[in-house]
């Protein structure tokens, strides 16, 4: 995209002082630095205009993608200009909510076709099953977009390591899906809460899940069949295995991919590390005509460089037992307990722990419930209670976080990807940053599978 | 004229002597409970309780180190000898006035760091007070005349 793009010209009103600032700087820097040409990440932010309209396709209207249009239909200056889906019934579906919303979209079901005809694209959204993320997302670099990619990154290895590939030879942007990365209540959590003031003490241990009640597969209506020949071109056996490929080793990577996947990348980023080992368990307990397993549990170890940080997960999808989905990073001073939901949100002070009352003043922490009493600096401290049972230390205190995100979950991992198209802004989960995230999940069906702990070596890591 | 020979005993005796009982009883025991600390008395405790708030104050206000420290290091006697003076119906006219006078400095104290809800809980007994003063001449059973 140059500046000659008719879609560079955007109403006055849609030019914010502070964005012809920002973009006046940015192209000032790069013109000062005297370079001949910007860097993958710098070039929108001096070759376009900071409100510059984006032009966007969506391959993949099913479920996901339904979610992404509902995120991104509220950010301003963006334009969904093409849709895709094979099945004629998700993309008529996509089509016309799109254009009840003011975007009127050209339909396609076939995306190198699409990519052909759309010329003008600024980047391209993802939210195919995974065994196709690599190739739309590889094929939508080449010609040129950049791609907002839904997680996990590939239902393999390879598939991911190819991504991050093509995003560093192609130069263009590639966000992947791990939402939470973006959410603020998160960034709160890891960089005021575990990080800076550090309410946890020494992070010791973490717990995670996500579960859920039994489900039926996901059914089609009759006259909406896709024909065989037209399902076995696009890879899926089955009419049933393409509406439940989540199940199926082909397309996806189990439940610990669509759920865990979320979570145990939240591991990773709180920690700021990868971990070194894993041992798991799981099996098709439940459901007969699936592949993957609907029951996993696992142990993930980081050594962290203030010592080991023992990590569990279970991902279980015959009962909803246990109280939803959750990350639960345990420290000797504290815990968080996180979650997309806010409800299931709470830090918990120790007992022994430091008073937090300093840091409710600071907004960090706010007392949940009228129990705590946060002490004004002035008052004399109070006796604690006794505990129960010698073999048991004092309740925790539960408090808040007073962040809250006030959008839809996926809208500012979007506004991170259109602000680092317009601004160069550093994505908030990048390519070779999701695709530890990838190795780290995808090994914990190794771990299943073989029945014993694996280790995780560094170059794994690294694409 | 010691105070019983002003007026009769009437409820209104009985009334003052209600409320004189209990600011008394409010003085001496938040006197004893500032040289409380972890369920040991001592001055120790006392100066360290007097010595937070002091510098609670301070830091949380405009009010300098300089004022909120004395302030703090001499609350705890003065509200006792005040206490006792006021149980013992010693110049008990002057005795209230100087109730009224702390408790409006401690209000002032909570309404520079913005505790309200203390402001407001002083300022009930701010109004003890002032009904206090009004029922003085109804004082009885004091050592001394005013």
């Amino acid at each position: 995209m140059t500046q000659d793009s008719p879609h560079d010209t955007v109403p006055a009103s849609g030019v914010s002082r502070r964005d012809f600032l920002r973009t006046g700087v940015a192209a000032g820097a790069g013109i000062l630095l005297g370079r001949a040409s910007a860097s993958a990440v710098d070039a929108p932010a001096v070759l376009t205009g900071a409100s510059k309209v984006l032009n966007l396709a969506l391959v993949g209207t099913g479920a996901q993608g339904r979610v992404l249009i509902d995120a991104a239909l509220p950010i301003p200056n963006i334009k969904f200009q093409a849709v895709c889906d094979i099945w004629d019934y998700s993309l008529r579906y996509g089509e016309r909510y799109l254009g009840r919303n003011g975007h009127t979209v050209r339909p396609y079901v076939d995306f190198q076709e699409m990519l052909e005809k759309e010329k003008d694209l600024d980047a391209v959204i993802v939210a195919t099953p995974d065994f196709m993320h690599a190739p739309h997302s590889i094929a939508a670099m080449d010609a040129g977009h950049h791609v907002y990619c839904e997680k996990l990154m590939s239902n393999t290895i390879e598939g991911a390591r190819s991504m991050v590939h093509a995003a560093k030879r192609t130069g263009k942007l590639l966000q992947i899906g791990h939402q939470r990365r973006s959410n603020p209540r998160y960034i709160h959590a890891r960089d005021r809460i575990v990080r800076g003031d550090r309410l946890l003490g020494r992070v010791t241990n973490i717990n995670g899940q996500w579960n859920r009640a039994v489900s039926d597969d996901l059914g089609w209506p009759p006259r909406n069949v896709i024909p065989d020949a037209t399902l076995a071109k696009y890879g899926y056996e089955s009419m049933h295995e393409f509406r439940n490929w989540r199940w199926f080793r082909k397309y996806g990577g189990g439940p610990i991919s669509d759920l865990g996947a979320h979570q145990i990348d939240i591991y990773n980023w709180m920690l700021d590390m990868n971990p070194t080992s894993v041992m798991a368990g799981g099996g098709v307990d439940f459901y007969e005509n699936h592949e993957w397993d609907d029951n996993v549990m696992a142990i993930l170890e980081y050594p962290t460089p203030e010592g080991m940080v023992r990590a569990f997960y279970q991902v279980l999808t015959t009962t909803s037992a246990g109280g939803g989905y959750w990350e639960y990073f345990m420290g000797t001073e504290g815990a968080l307990k996180m979650s997309e939901n806010p409800n299931l949100t709470a830090a918990y002070r120790e007992a022994r722990a430091p008073d937090w009352s300093p840091h409710v003043n600071n907004g960090i922490v706010r007392p949940a419930t009228a129990d705590i009493k946060v002490k004004k600096p002035w008052e004399k401290p109070k006796p604690t209670g006794g505990t129960v049972d010698v073999r048991e230390t004092a309740q925790l205190e539960a408090w808040d976080l007073p962040v809250k995100l006030d959008k839809a979950i996926h809208q500012p991992h979007l506004e991170n990807f259109f602000d680092a198209i317009r601004h160069g802004t550093p994505l908030a989960c990048p390519a070779e940053v999701a695709f530890a995230s990838s190795v780290t999940i995808l090994k914990i069906n190794d771990a299943v599978a073989a029945g014993a702990k694996l280790p995780y070596a560094p170059t794994d890591f690294i694409a | 004229m010691t105070p019983s020979e002003r007026l009769p005993w009437t409820d209104a005796t009985w009334a003052f002597l209600s409320l004189r009982l209990f600011l008394a009883l409010r003085w001496i025991i938040s006197a004893i409970e500032k040289f409380e600390l972890n369920n040991e008395y001592s001055f120790a405790n006392y100066y360290e309780n007097m010595k937070r708030m002091g510098e609670g104050i301070a830091s949380s206000s405009f009010i300098p180190s300089a004022m909120a420290l004395p302030y703090a290091y001499s609350l705890g006697h003065l509200t006792m000898i005040v206490g006792v003076l006021l149980l013992l119906g010693v110049k008990t006219r002057w005795m209230l006035l100087a109730t009224t006078a702390l408790y409006v400095s401690l209000s002032a104290g909570l309404m520079a760091v913005e505790e309200n809800e203390g402001v407001a809980w002083l300022a009930i007994h701010v109004a003890l007070c002032v009904g206090a003063l009004l029922l003085a001449r109804h004082n009885r059973l004091a050592l001394t005349r005013d």
